[in-house]
């Protein structure tokens, strides 16, 4: 379990002492980095494209009726023509767009696996609401006791190692409620700056060393905040960022998500214990200038989830698995501007050295009998279903009714590989008692 | 495969998708692992001595006391302090009573802001384009924002009309827009000077109106190119969700009539359909540049708010169970019809009130609260001074006088909050480059005003900002301007006046020891004496010597403060120490 109180492993080590950030401190914590042998555990990345990717732009028909459908009646000035869309081995049915090189290339290596449709249970069309449920783990609010799907997941994760320095991140200024209930959480948007190096030259580091002092006994979620911000900044200025070598000579994009993925690859290859990254990263709301727009982002997208394959696949092959997903899809039919409205149904993109590649799921069709109210593409698979494969076979939580609390079908798609566990749909689970039995 | 189908929280009486509804779970997980937070259940150090009255009302109707707003309210008239904040939030409700001209000054030509003043029209045609529709370079098109952006910030440090601030950062938050979205940049100066601020305490139906014809939500929110043929939905969807109705009388995919009628004869809340209604009356509400027409045949752009009567759809829409007819004599009439139902919707009024005592008061406040300002709001939905008989009833009740530490300050109010205290002088002149370094500084906080991506406006609850990243952020900018000089090299003078009020507020220098200097600053600060351990914290650093080797002297010794001079820096040790509460989990609390 995650142990979110780690006041004790800090006295043990002496991380943080009185001496302040001197190069003694960041030579202890140093040594802590990299005495595990490695991660011990799986990384699951969340990419969270916020704002309604448009997965008909993104993954457009190339074939049959639904493209006959697609390029005709629904979006006559908005699709992407099946002479531009990328080919995807195995099938002729859908393309990826063509800004999306490097995310056909992992497709067609078999490093990517697309689960057509999925979505809440229940359609709602506002970004908010839908984000919430998402980052909440639930539909019924009043089931998730004001916390994230993701806290749960710690809480009730059996695996996660006692010591873990920095077991979850959001690289970004703000935490995603996605962590809502857990003030340690880590959000980290500039890791080089993340340290109170703004004192006054004569007596900024005497002043830091106070405010350590002031943080050594939190006793609210708001102290325990500051405690974790001063604790962490100095295993994060132990890393050494500016000399990072990615693996597979693997070159991040000069764009948000790539210094976001890169930060998560670089803190989960310090072996931090990091095993859970939550990714947000926005824009995709396209309700005008869709087609300019979208090639921007979507290029963005592929470059920064490349780029993050090849580093990882270097020294941690099979140990990670990369979630792409949105809080809902766009309008099949395109609007006034030549672009898309609020819609439901969308893919899910999943990346890493064990998934089932290929496609998964079924795609529900675009004729107007089958578009959900006329308009959307519908959705066929709940979305829990697919991350709690995840959980299930490569994070080892099997807690699912905790996780999700208005959640009680499992029904697995083999996705990714590794081994089934019967999940436990009890939302009454305690993690600490039930921890004797599993 | 069958799908878990959980109505959100009104149960539609019609399964519209065609899924059947499987299950109603009534479960419940725990509470949140209390075990594994236990530390988080024990005393909270604050409530258990909360900072008197003058310090909690000036740090939740204002940006945070200073020296000049304490001394103001303790020589208000009345015979207690309760009595006295009384006439200080009547003050505060009167603002064009207020003489607030040396704060003006600050923002006028003379420092350097020349678009404040511009005309709609003149912003448009000299910051965004030209009469060709190629746009003007960077500098000048973003130029009118980064003057309002300067503006806010130098109005939140000096304005007297704090209560003013406070409600256009709220309505600038309700009617959010996002200023990196293309376009708005140059039009913000009217959206800030003509849309939002002379309505912060005015008529809400007014101000959704404004909102609606202003340039910036109609490229925002991209209605400006809503037509009949094919209808955008955007400002549509989030004029009911979020500034109005609210998403808690959504009832989604639900056929209309089967919303359900309130008490008042109102349809309690709105379906998918009165989206798409919503989105058609809106078409052709538009503005001059928003079609390529506008600059092509002499056309002249003006960027002013422009019906377009051939975009408009003339059919009837029904809008929460309720028709509006097209008139060829006042076209507008149709949407404004839809405004007037929204604004006077006992669901919009109690969406309205919920928000403002969560602004002011609690992060959950109380339902009577609630209620009582949704009232007064309601009872007065045509009245020019409707916003402000709200805030009366908010800011003059029980809930807002006795509580706190129900909400947390954002980033930008502890910034604030921080400079208000130690009286932070820099001129913030948008030519000067250390404004643009300050600007650029605040983004680390996740809480730059005006840069929230979307419509939503900055979350107003605690959980979003305990982050790290913001934690830190703020800190670190806080710490940068506590010792900030004219200079870098600290040869001009320093920006703030924590030596004078020191002196000012222990006027013998015998006082000048570390434990008292510590209980000075940290009662002004934080509004009550700190706690033994923290005392002991703050004082060993402030009785320190002797920067290059620091020794910990007695507590209680007198510190020279007239001496600056090396290697004890007696006055940048204080400036230190000073900032060093605002870093403390006590200053977080509103």
């Amino acid at each position: 379990m995650k142990k979110i109180n780690r006041r004790q492993f800090i006295q043990g080590t002496g991380l943080i002492t009185l001496s302040g950030l001197g190069g003694l401190q960041v030579g202890m914590a140093r040594k802590l980095l990299g005495a595990n042998g490695g991660p011990q555990r799986d990384l699951l990345v969340y990419v969270f494209l916020n704002g309604a990717m448009d997965g008909l732009h993104m993954l457009p028909p190339r074939s049959g009726a639904d493209y006959n459908e697609y390029r005709n009646t629904l979006r006559p000035n908005l699709h992407i023509p099946n002479t531009e869309s990328l080919p995807l081995n195995g099938q002729n049915a859908f393309g990826l767009h063509p800004a999306a090189t490097e995310m056909a290339g992992l497709f067609n290596r078999n490093k990517m696996a697309i689960v057509h449709a999925t979505g809440l249970s229940q359609s709602n069309r506002s970004h908010f609401e839908a984000t919430k449920y998402m980052e909440l783990g639930a539909q019924d609010l009043g089931a998730t006791a004001g916390t994230g799907w993701l806290t749960r997941y710690f809480q009730s994760s059996l695996h996660t190692p006692e010591d873990a320095l920095i077991p979850s991140a959001v690289p970004g200024t703000a935490n995603s409620a996605a962590f809502l209930g857990d003030p340690t959480a880590l959000a980290v948007n500039d890791p080089e700056d993340f340290t109170m190096a703004n004192g006054h030259w004569a007596w900024g580091d005497v002043q830091a060393e106070m405010l350590n002092r002031l943080y050594e006994n939190p006793d609210s979620p708001e102290a325990t905040v500051g405690h974790q911000a001063l604790y962490t900044s100095q295993v994060i200025q132990s890393i050494d960022w500016d000399n990072y070598q990615p693996g597979n000579n693997a070159v991040y994009p000069d764009t948000e998500l790539g210094r976001q993925l890169k930060t998560v690859a670089q803190l989960y290859r310090s072996d931090v214990g990091l095993e859970v990254a939550y990714v947000p990263t926005g824009g995709w709301d396209t309700h005008d200038g869709q087609s300019y727009r979208f090639n921007n982002l979507a290029a963005e997208l592929s470059a920064a989830l490349s780029a993050f394959y090849e580093d990882l696949h270097a020294h941690h092959p099979s140990r990670f698995t990369v979630v792409v997903q949105s809080e809902f899809g766009r309008r099949a039919y395109q609007n006034s501007a030549n672009s898309t409205d609020h819609g439901y149904g969308n893919p899910m993109f999943i990346i890493g050295d064990t998934v089932n590649p290929g496609f998964h799921g079924q795609f529900p069709g675009l004729a107007a009998n089958q578009l959900f109210e006329g308009g959307d593409v519908n959705v066929t698979t709940d979305y829990r279903d697919v991350v709690s494969e995840i959980l299930i076979k490569r994070m080892r939580n099997r807690f699912l009714g905790y996780i999700f609390p208005d959640y009680a079908d499992y029904n697995p798609l083999n996705i990714v590989q590794g081994d089934d566990m019967t999940p436990v749909f009890e939302a009454n689970y305690d993690p600490i008692f039930a921890s004797g039995f599993d | 495969m069958p799908i878990d189908y959980t109505p959100k929280r009104k149960k539609p009486n019609k399964d519209i998708s065609g899924h059947h509804q499987l299950k109603k779970l009534s479960r419940r997980p725990k509470q949140p692992a209390i075990k594994t937070h236990a530390f988080m259940s024990g005393a909270d150090k604050a409530a258990a001595t909360p900072p008197h009255l003058i310090h909690r009302v000036l740090t939740k109707m204002a940006y945070g006391p200073n020296s000049d707003d304490v001394a103001h309210i303790n020589q208000l008239p009345g015979s207690s302090d309760q009595a006295k904040v009384m006439v200080y939030i009547d003050e505060q409700l009167n603002p064009q009573n207020i003489n607030d001209a040396a704060c003006e000054q600050r923002i006028s030509g003379a420092n350097g802001f020349t678009t404040l003043n511009k005309s709609r029209q003149q912003l448009y045609q000299q910051h965004f384009r030209k009469a060709d529709g190629d746009t003007h370079e960077w500098s000048v098109f973003t130029r009118p924002t980064r003057e309002v952006s300067l503006a806010t910030i130098l109005r939140g440090i000096h304005s007297k009309r704090q209560l003013v601030e406070m409600m256009a950062d709220f309505w600038h938050n309700h009617f959010n827009i996002f200023n990196d979205a293309f376009g708005v940049q140059p039009m913000f100066v009217h959206y800030d000077r003509d849309v939002i601020r002379p309505n912060v305490l005015g008529n809400f139906r007014e101000m959704l109106y404004q909102v609606t014809c202003s340039t910036c939500m109609l490229i925002y929110l991209n209605n400006g190119s809503n037509r009949a043929s094919a209808p955008n939905e955007n400002y549509a969807r989030e004029v009911m969700e979020l500034h109005t109705l609210g998403a808690d009388n959504y009832f989604g995919h639900m056929d209309w009539q089967d919303v359900p009628i309130d008490g008042q004869g109102y349809r309690s809340g709105y379906v998918e359909a009165d989206v798409m209604e919503m989105a058609r009356a809106l078409t052709g509400w538009s503005f001059s540049g928003a079609d390529w027409w506008d600059y092509q045949n002499g056309n002249i752009a003006t960027g002013v708010f422009q019906y377009r009567d051939d975009w408009h759809d003339k059919a009837s829409k029904r809008v929460l169970g309720e028709n509006f007819t097209y008139s060829a004599t006042n076209p507008q009439r149709d949407l404004n019809q839809i405004l007037d139902l929204l604004a006077q919707h006992p669901g919009t009024n109690r969406f309205l009130a919920k928000k403002l005592c969560r602004r002011f008061i609690s992060d959950e406040p109380d339902a009577t609260i609630i209620e009582a300002v949704a009232t007064t709001l309601r009872q007065n939905w045509q009245a020019p001074d409707q916003i402000k008989l709200a805030m009366e009833t908010l800011l003059k009740s029980n809930d807002f006088l006795t509580t706190w530490g129900e909400k947390i300050k954002r980033p930008f109010e502890r910034i604030i909050g921080a400079l208000r205290q130690i009286q932070y002088t820099f001129e913030f002149n948008p030519n000067n480059e250390h404004s643009g370094w300050h600007f650029w500084d605040i983004f680390d906080t996740g809480h730059q005003p005006f840069y929230w991506a979307s419509p939503n406006g900055y979350p107003d609850i605690r959980s979003h900002w305990l982050g790290t990243s913001s934690l830190m952020g703020t800190w670190k900018l806080i710490q940068r301007m506590a010792h900030r000089h004219e200079d870098y090299d600290g040869n001009k003078p320093i920006l703030n006046q924590v030596l004078n009020d020191t002196f000012v507020g222990l006027p013998d220098t015998n006082d000048h020891t570390a434990a008292k200097l510590v209980d000075f600053w940290y009662e002004k600060i934080i509004g009550a004496l700190p706690d033994a351990v923290t005392h002991n914290h703050l004082a060993d650093f402030m009785a320190s010597k002797d920067c290059t080797d620091p020794v910990v002297g007695n507590h209680n010794d007198v510190i020279d403060l007239n001496d600056n001079s090396w290697p004890d820096k007696n006055q940048d040790r204080l400036y230190d120490m000073v900032a060093t509460i605002f870093f403390t989990p006590e200053f977080i609390d509103r």
